[in-house]
């Protein structure tokens, strides 16, 4: 008989059942040597067990962790059960609404799981109110396009706090199924803690490719509570007289971030509030072919004037500036630092979710020469991924796939360990830049948050310059937001959706990264022999004193290579041209003879410092006014003042003149051009959707 | 089991498998984690949640199998995921599991039950680690089999080739090259 030695050593351990056991003892008295190998075995197993017992690493979890679990296993839970039906009509374009049953069943814990077939109102594809009772939603990555899908998967959660998110489906298969990640939130017990369960999901007869993504897919958060999202009150800017205050003089302003946000806004399903609404910022957004700048300075000015559309007595002035765009051969090596806010409240499908998309569009397009390191902060910072090489894809990836949002804020810390590291791998010919990207409040550590805008200047100085992405809603600490990067002499910018991110941190990424010129500043300088009555239209939080022009301490607005500023103007001529509802200070203004300028109607002057160098310089460009109508001017400075009445009319302003949505969007869609990246049409959809939210 | 019907049946029903198991698969964790123990924990601790969300009744008789599973299981995922990261920030020394060196060195202690973990942990991965499941777990073949995935046959092999590898090092007879052989 084969006399298993496997077998012997099981009997030795006491592993084998009697009968199994009845027939080694057989053996064993067969043959007395086999007794000292089980003793052996024996043994052996006796000098492990006291090795391993000697070994001293009887260490628990800590205390923390023990009073999670204690505190997760006391709360009441409710399991359900989520079932998407048939999802085909959702492949429908420009905002049908899709009928998708949703069946929910639930119970109390410990009771039978019976999903019953409750109905849960359909879905909207446009990406509103998906899944109805079931808070959150599902998106694909981007390999996909990003589309909206259910889960099909009974698991145990709170019904309250699910968000849910699709991944990955294989794009090659017919089948179009993916993996849904259930985050649950435990927000009530003191600590905010998610945890992912993965289930699969199959959707049937959905058409594939999926819909185009549209800026709308990620499902905006609950409005925000009253008061929670915080915007800088703006004054409006309103005329004023040359004769008093000859210098129109303020800093540049390559932000978008307005736009994204009101875009939210009205895909929300709410006209924003009027000081959300920051009319630079909506000019700013759009592409406007201006001539590239030639010669010495890496920037260009290019006006324009003609009939003001909406006040047939008035004029409109145009001012362009141009940055230089990229070089060739591709822009400066970059060494970047993502600071993440991964607190508790990033957890919103427009959160981290799309931040994580977004990272994963913006490492496409690093190389080997540039350096990325991620430092996530929430209730403490900590380096998530150390500097590595822009190349290094799968590391990159594999890093943003790890991302997880939990806990509270503590924006200072991280702040401190992002420059460090940038500080750390700092180019001297190259970019330098911590990229934080957050959901709002940045909460303060102990010190001041003048002692943070300080060390975000101090940084800046040094040449590690500050970018903020904002994300979501909710509690948006815009103005905040606004500040930090401008202290940093960075940008910002707000992401609402994919195609904003594409924009940012791909198209534009050479610019958003690069700087060309520091402390850009504009001064119009206006002729009162023209000019009867200036208004600037936005920029009211971007102003600046006639005397900061010159003052080189005095801080302003950066430009990005190939980026560009446009600023409107409506002037009243002096020709018969009044001061609405003032008259002059007959003291103020001493009147003067005015030096003939061959009908000159101002000077624009821009002032700016080489990115690093010291000395400012400046450019100077006359303006005459050539008496154009409104029909020919460019079609870019006809759709900048299609979207500057746009703005007004959405602040409410009492400059609005005779502009309305109808007239605004017929200038628009005359002025559409070439459009290439259909952000002009989307911009008359927005103002459709505005009327249809009650803007007149 | 009696199913914990409120939340304070199941507050104590955690309470005491976090009492009995923690340190158990902290240790565990540790140890498929190259002794990084804030990632072991990390993973004990998602096991407990994860347990939180099971019904009592579905790990009613097998919660330590079912424990010990479900940390070998997040562990391994964890250790995937960082070995990609290691394969590529050049940091593989570290991850190289005998250290020839210390190998040597460990040799010469004289303390017996040093020199059996440092010639266990020259074993092929999987011995090393069904015998630590056995005798530092305490779990039966059957409750392995249950962790590993694997037959509860190929167990009691990996145990019995580990006891032998162990042996033969402990006799001082060198590394053996293969420990399939059969002893008749």
């Amino acid at each position: 008989m084969r006399r298993d030695g496997t077998k012997l050593t099981a009997y030795a351990l006491g592993e084998l059942p009697p009968e199994e056991a009845a027939l080694v003892e057989g053996w064993l008295a067969e043959e007395p040597r086999l007794g000292e190998e089980v003793e052996e075995v024996r043994a052996t197993a006796a000098l492990l067990e006291g090795g391993f017992a000697e070994e001293g690493t009887a260490v628990g979890l800590r205390s923390f962790q023990r009073a999670l679990i204690e505190a997760r296993a006391g709360r009441r839970r409710r399991f359900f059960s989520v079932r998407v039906g048939n999802l085909a009509a959702m492949a429908v374009a420009a905002g049908v609404v899709a009928a998708v049953g949703v069946w929910i069943g639930w119970g109390a814990d410990g009771e039978e799981r019976s999903p019953s077939g409750t109905d849960v109102e359909s879905a909207r594809v446009d990406g509103i109110d998906f899944l109805g009772g079931v808070e959150g939603m599902a998106y694909l990555g981007e390999e996909s396009g990003g589309f909206l899908v259910g889960a099909d998967e009974v698991q145990w959660s709170d019904l309250d706090d699910l968000v849910q998110e699709l991944t990955r489906p294989d794009p090659a298969d017919e089948h179009i199924g993916g993996r849904v990640k259930i985050i649950y939130r435990y927000e009530d017990m003191g600590f905010d803690l998610d945890e992912e369960v993965i289930a699969n999901v199959e959707v049937e007869g959905l058409e594939w490719p999926p819909l185009a993504i549209s800026p709308s897919w990620y499902v905006p958060d609950d409005l925000p509570a009253p008061g929670t999202e915080a915007y800088q009150h703006l004054v409006e800017n309103t005329f004023r007289d040359p004769r008093v205050f000859p210098f129109s003089t303020f800093s540049i302003d390559v932000d978008s971030a307005g736009y994204a946000n009101l875009r939210r806004f009205l895909a929300q399903g709410r006209l924003p509030p009027r000081d959300a609404v920051r009319v630079e910022e909506m000019i700013n957004y759009f592409h406007y072919d201006y001539p590239l700048p030639e010669g010495e300075h890496p920037l260009a000015i290019d006006v324009e004037v003609g009939a003001c559309p909406w006040n047939r007595d008035a004029r409109l002035l145009r001012v362009g500036l141009q940055g230089i765009p990229p070089a060739e051969e591709g822009r400066q090596p970059a060494n970047l630092v993502f600071l993440l806010d991964v607190s508790g409240s990033m957890k919103a499908a427009a959160k981290l979710p799309l931040l994580k998309d977004a990272l994963r569009l913006l490492i496409a397009n690093l190389t080997e020469e540039d350096s990325v390191a991620i430092v996530t902060y929430s209730d403490q910072a900590r380096v998530h991924l150390p500097p590595v090489r822009g190349s290094e894809r799968a590391v990159l990836r594999e890093a943003i796939d790890r991302l997880s949002a939990h806990g509270s804020t503590n924006g200072e810390s991280g702040l401190g360990l992002a420059y460090r590291l940038a500080s750390e791998r700092f180019l001297e010919e190259g970019i330098n830049r911590v990229l934080l990207a957050t959901d709002g409040d940045f909460n303060v550590g102990a010190s001041s948050e003048g002692a943070l805008e300080e060390l975000i200047a101090e940084k800046a100085r040094s040449g590690v310059h500050l970018t903020v992405l904002g994300f979501g809603s909710g509690n948006l600490k815009d103005s905040k937001l606004e500040v930090l990067s401008g202290r940093g002499d960075g940008n910002y910018a707000y992401i609402d959706g994919l195609r904003e991110a594409q924009r940012v941190l791909v198209d534009e990424l050479a610019g958003t990264l690069e700087t060309i010129a520091e402390d850009v500043k504009l001064q119009i300088d206006f002729n009162r022999a023209q000019v009867a009555a200036y208004r600037l239209i936005g920029y009211e939080n971007r102003a600046l004193a006639a005397q900061d022009f010159q003052d080189d301490q005095k801080d302003a607005g950066e430009l990005g290579a190939g980026h560009r500023v446009t600023a409107l103007y409506e002037l009243l001529p002096a020709a018969g041209g009044v001061v609405p509802g003032v008259s002059p200070s007959k003291y103020a203004a001493p009147e003067r003879e005015v030096i003939p300028t061959d009908g000159e109607l101002c000077e624009v002057r821009v002032r700016y410092q080489a990115p690093g160098g010291s000395a400012s310089r400046e450019l100077r460009v006359p303006v005459v006014d050539a008496g154009l109508a409104f029909e020919e001017l460019s079609r870019d400075t006809r759709f900048a003042a299609a979207v500057a009445a746009f703005g007004t009319l959405l602040r409410g302003s009492p400059h609005r003149g005779t502009a309305d949505p109808e007239t605004i969007s017929r200038w628009a869609l005359e002025a559409l051009g070439e459009d290439r990246d259909g952000r002009r049409a989307e911009f008359c959809d927005l103002v459709r959707r505005a009327v249809e939210l009650g803007l007149r | 089991m009696r199913e914990p019907a409120t939340p304070d049946d199941r507050r104590l029903w955690i309470g005491a498998a976090l009492e009995r198991h923690e340190r158990d698969l902290v240790g565990y964790a540790l140890r498929l984690l190259d002794g990084d123990l804030e990632r072991a924990r990390d993973v004990v601790q998602d096991v407990f949640l994860r347990l939180c969300e099971v019904r009592p009744r579905d790990v009613d008789g097998h919660l330590r199998q079912w424990l010990f599973r479900v940390t070998r299981n997040r562990a391994l995922d964890v250790r995937r995921k960082e070995d990609r990261m290691t394969d590529l920030t050049d940091e593989d020394a570290h991850r190289r599991g005998g250290d020839p060196a210390a190998t040597t060195a460990a040799v010469d202690l004289e303390d017996e039950a040093q020199s059996v973990l440092a010639h266990a942990r020259e074993l092929p991965a999987k011995q090393h680690e069904v015998l630590r499941l056995k005798f530092q777990h305490g779990l039966s073949y059957r409750e392995i089999a249950g962790v590993m995935g694997e037959t509860v046959g190929t167990v009691g092999w990996l145990v019995h080739a580990g006891i032998r590898g162990l042996r033969e090092r402990l006799d001082g007879k060198g590394v053996p090259a293969c420990d399939a052989t059969e002893r008749s």
